[in-house]
């Protein structure tokens, strides 16, 4: 009994484990390891490469290094437009722990009142989480440091480094120069030159920043940056080093500016001032101006309403914007014509305060008896000018003034130049589907009625007429400063009249240049003798344009709005001047009261000139001439004197 | 019972496989703890650990320093007399030192006091033994033998008499986990001291001290000191941080420099720091009754100056960013502008001053009636000069290029 006894364990477990489930197990555990294998050869030798791209990708990432934006000098090298290094915090929403504790903590080291905050988060609580939010631009190296010395109490924030733009202050050739401001997707979307931006590049939006955008921004570069698994960095393998923009060198003299800010000071208009001899923008003042440091930054609503809600339109640059009548600026291209046409010369006109034509009385100011187109100039006579308009007819006066460039882009490298209008009897059929009345032609002659122009336009003008018929392509930018294909393609996107020749015989040169003389001359009873240079060969013409017609002035009542439009167009010497102003100032009253602003800008570009000369009463001590800043690139000409520095140049 | 006492061995992997699981569960997701604001950013797991591990690195560090401490103590205790006669001596120079520099510093605070400067004084520290380091090549990390018993929080200033040493990050009921400002996730605010300008220093990836956000600036030298500015809300202002080591380009960071800081701490070395556990913003009893004192007698001066002459008006605070273009530097021409506002214009018109131009010395082609007739000109020509031009220019040189 006890022999048959079994033992117990062995024999039990003999029969957990059968031969054929351990065989079983065996088994299963081989077909384990075979697919663990076969996992393993598919993961590093059959898809190796595209994971070991995967793993690469995920440790290097890609860090745009931007480019800086090349700087802007003025004519003598002399800086208008700098960069300067900007800080900006965001927050990454994804990051925060625990905002109770962390919003106040925020609040007090980057400045902010917490409300501000929280509205900023609010406002982006639809965006993605891991999209960063901006916080506070501009950020004081101080609340730069609050960031860095909480890393780790704080790793929702962050900061970006960003060069901005510097520009002059309190709108200094602002719209000259222009502003830089994010691509918007419409201008991605639809214009053709922006095909190679992405969003949130920063761009020209107006002003040479916008013409010479592709000049000024240069190349960004690139960083590949080792990054753990928590995105931070830890090393970086290679770079591919951004080129800067390039430095642009504009045509303007920063003397002559100065002297136009400051005679424009407080009043609205725009100022344009020009060498005749090659298009050189020397000046460009517009009023009312805008703070172009303002755009470099995230602009505030309340600027952005002050902007939109100024009936006077600060963004608009009026020297190549505003199309208004010319009034009797207009008189020197009727004189043109009337001269060439053979009609003026001998024509005699009795001015009685006016005369009638087509049973309608048309007025002038003063009484002026019997007056001939010598006189009619400085006198600014309108019966003379009625007459002469009515003789020569509307086409006649259509095409010189479309020869001298009005009615159509002068061309300037710079954006959004306006035509005006040239009327004629096409255009009148074209655009009113009418026929010209002879009646209207009347008003055209002293420049009011359906011709409107721009100050640079009446500047052009005025260059061709003065430099007897050669007329030049107005610039800001020396075209040796741009890349020959490129300038091809500035020329292409801003199409105008150009550089040209017209036809001005000397004698009707030498007569409407000496007439304009006399407008500036007392003694002649000129109607700017009121901005007499002393010792200048200043020559002029002013013009009173009105707003509205009388019908509509006696309705409105009055009111600044209805005060007349006071235009002047001047040069020195008077032929092939060296400078040609012209001026705009709304509802300036009188032509010689903007006769008295480019009469300031005259005084200050000869006083300029001689004191180069050292041809001043005040500089008895002979000083050198100032020479170019080491900036401005060798061989390139300083302020169009160039020539007349020494005898050998000429 | 057969059944635990049968699979004992597979059971107890199961409980630690569990327990594990669960510790790593609570370590991920441990909500904060309402009475302690802090114990949010120490896990669970980590507190225990260091709590074990704390005792045993304490008695380590003990152990040695006690062993190479009595040997040191005996070799000091030879030059002890000496010594102790050397202290007395600089003891007595510095005490005449602190007298000479007591008027400077009663200054600066009048002078701060003028500008409305808020200035941390350091009310209360700490002295903490380094017990252990962080074990990884990444991160720079010690760690301390005092915690949140001895009042030490997250966030507070380390630093020894030498310098600025970094900051705590994770504070244990007895130990703390100083983060070094060479770690590359520590910043500080500094400002250069002689050529004032604030910047930010930074720890990098190979554990060196770095300024990156300054732009070249040749006014930058080697050997300039670097104090703590106070901005960053961590460090209290003044505590020195290092010496400009070089100053380098640094092409990955347009237009930035790379300016390379030597600490002024041995940031490798270290085995006693100071947690500044308290700052305060007002002076010392005796000082700020000084301050009283100065500020009366500046108000008096300034009632005395009003009476008087009026003081020199400040620079307004630049209201706008923006490059001033409208006036400054005197032009030759500046000359012309005082001609023309000397004595009342001749007529006050809307468009501004009748121009008087200054008189030329001799014609030109801007003169009045030298401008020849239209048919000797040629069209869009510029004009030959009239007159030639002062003879006062010398040639240029005898061997002037051809």
């Amino acid at each position: 009994m006890s022999l048959a006894a079994p033992a117990p364990r062995p024999q039990l477990s003999d029969e957990k484990f059968s031969p054929a489930k351990l065989t079983s197990v065996q088994y299963g555990i081989v077909l384990l390891l075979a697919v663990l294998v076969a996992g393993l050869w598919r993961l590093q030798v059959l898809g190796s490469s595209n994971w070991k791209v995967l793993a690469e990708a995920n440790r290097v990432r890609k860090v745009p290094v931007l480019a800086p934006r090349g700087k802007i000098f003025d004519r003598e090298g002399r800086l208008l437009v700098d960069n300067y290094p900007s800080v900006t915090c965001y927050l990454l929403p994804e990051q925060i722990k625990d905002m109770a504790t962390e919003l106040p903590m925020i609040a007090s080291g980057l400045h902010l009142p917490i409300e501000q905050l929280e509205a900023t988060m609010k406002r982006f609580q639809g965006a993605p989480k891991y999209q960063p939010i901006p916080l506070k631009q501009d950020i004081s190296p101080d609340e730069q440091a609050f960031i860095e010395a909480h890393r780790n109490e704080l790793p929702e924030l962050e900061t970006h480094d960003e060069q901005r733009r510097l520009y002059p202050k309190d709108g200094f050739a602002a719209h000259l120069i222009g502003y830089v401001g994010e691509v918007s997707e419409q201008m991605l979307a639809t214009d053709s030159r922006y095909a190679f931006y992405s969003p949130g590049d920063v761009v020209g939006r107006s002003g040479v920043e916008q013409t010479y955008d592709a000049l000024l921004r240069g190349v960004d570069g690139s960083r590949d940056v080792l990054v753990n698994s928590h995105g931070k960095e830890v090393g970086h393998l290679g770079q591919e080093l951004a080129t800067p923009g390039k430095d642009l060198r504009l045509t303007i003299d920063l003397d002559v500016q100065r002297a136009a800010e400051k005679a424009m000071d407080g009043k609205t208009g725009a100022l344009v001032a020009m060498d005749p001899h090659t298009g050189e923008i020397l000046a460009m003042v517009s009023r009312p101006s805008f703070d172009p440091n303002q755009f470099s930054v995230r602009l505030t609503k309340s600027y952005w309403n002050q902007i939109l809600n100024n009936p006077d339109h600060p963004l608009l640059n009026k020297a190549i914007q505003a199309q208004l009548a010319p009034g009797s600026t207009f008189k020197i291209i009727m004189s043109l014509a009337g001269l060439q046409e053979g009609m003026a010369q001998t024509m005699h006109v009795f001015c009685a305060g006016g005369a009638s034509f087509y049973g309608h009385f048309y007025a002038c100011d003063v009484h002026h008896g019997m007056v001939d187109l010598p006189h009619a100039i400085p006198w600014s006579c309108d019966a003379f000018f009625y007459t002469l308009a009515d003789r020569l007819g509307i086409d006649t006066i259509a095409r010189y003034a479309t020869e001298v460039g009005l009615g159509q882009h002068t061309g300037i490298d710079l954006p959004d130049e306006v035509s005006g209008n040239v009327p004629s009897t096409a255009w009148k059929l074209k655009t009113q589907h009418e026929k010209w009345f002879a009646g209207e032609t009347i008003s055209v002659g002293i420049g009011q009625g359906a011709v409107t122009a721009t100050p640079i336009q009446l500047a052009r003008a005025l260059s061709g007429i003065a430099s007897g018929g050669v007329l030049r392509r107005p610039h800001v930018v020396f075209p040796d400063e741009v890349p020959a294909d490129q300038l091809t393609a500035i020329h292409e996107s801003f199409p105008g009249s150009g550089d040209k020749t017209i036809q001005v015989s000397p004698e009707n040169w030498q007569i409407i240049t000496d007439a304009m003389a006399n407008a500036t001359n007392p003694s002649a009873g000129g109607t700017a003798s009121i901005a007499h240079l002393d010792g200048i060969d200043f020559a002029g013409k002013t013009g009173t344009a009105q707003v509205m017609g009388h019908d509509a002035l006696a309705k409105s009542g009055g009111g600044h709005k209805t005060v007349p439009n006071a235009w002047f167009v001047g040069m020195a010497p008077r032929r092939n001047p060296d400078i040609v102003v012209a001026v705009l100032w709304e509802n300036g009253n009188w032509g010689k009261y903007s006769a008295l602003i480019g009469a300031q800008i005259i005084d200050t570009y000869v006083n300029k000139q001689r004191s180069r000369d050292n041809n001043l009463r005040i500089a008895e001590n002979p000083k050198p001439a100032p020479a170019p800043t080491p900036s401005a690139p060798p061989g390139t000409p300083v302020a169009g004197a160039a020539g007349q520095r020494t005898p050998a140049a000429e | 019972m057969e059944f635990f006492s049968r699979y004992k061995n597979a059971l107890v992997l199961i409980a630690v496989l569990l327990a594990q699981t669960i510790a790593l569960a609570v370590q991920v997701r441990r909500a904060p703890d309402a009475a302690e604001p802090d114990s949010h950013q120490v896990r669970l797991l980590r507190l225990w650990v260091t709590s074990l591990v704390t005792p045993f690195a304490r008695t380590a560090h003990f152990v040695g320093s006690g062993v190479r401490g009595g040997f040191s103590n005996y070799v000091a205790l030879w030059h002890v007399r000496q010594q102790n006669q050397e202290l007395r001596d600089r003891l007595a120079a510095m005490r005449m030192e602190q007298a000479e520099q007591v008027e400077d510093v009663m200054q600066g605070h009048r002078l701060q006091a003028m500008l409305h400067f808020r200035e941390q004084y350091v009310g209360g520290s700490v002295v903490a033994q380094v017990i252990a380091t962080s074990g990884t090549d990444q991160s720079r990390m010690l760690l301390l033998d005092k915690g949140a018993d001895a009042g030490l929080k997250p966030e507070m200033a380390v630093v020894t008499p030498d310098g600025v040493v970094g900051k705590l990050r994770d504070v244990f009921p007895h130990s703390s986990q100083l983060l070094l400002l060479n770690d590359q996730s520590s910043g500080a605010g500094v400002i250069l001291a002689s050529t004032r300008l604030r910047a930010i220093v930074k720890g990098t990836p190979t554990g060196r001290l770095q300024i990156g956000n300054l732009t070249a600036d040749s006014r930058i030298q080697p050997g300039e000191k670097v104090l703590t500015s106070g901005g960053d809300q961590v460090f209290p202002r003044g505590l020195p941080v290092g010496t400009v080591e070089s100053i380098s380009p640094d092409p990955e960071h347009q237009p930035y420099t790379s300016i390379r800081v030597r600490p002024a701490a041995n940031l490798s070395q270290l085995e006693e720091v100071l947690v500044i556990t308290e700052l305060q913003s007002e002076l010392p009893g005796q000082a700020q009754e000084d301050l009283k004192e100065a500020e009366a007698k500046h108000l008096a001066d300034v009632a005395a100056a009003k009476a008087g002459q009026p003081l020199p008006s400040q620079a307004a605070p630049a209201l706008g960013r923006g490059l001033d273009l409208s006036g400054g530097v005197p032009e030759p021409l500046g000359a012309a502008g005082e001609t023309k506002v000397q004595a009342p214009p001749p007529e006050k018109a809307p468009g501004g001053l009748v121009p008087k131009p200054i008189p030329a010395l001799r014609p030109d082609r801007y003169s009045p009636g030298v401008t020849p007739p239209a048919v000797d000109l040629t069209p869009g020509a510029s004009h030959a000069p009239v007159s030639p031009p002062a003879p006062a220019r010398q040639p240029e040189s005898q061997e002037a290029p051809r």
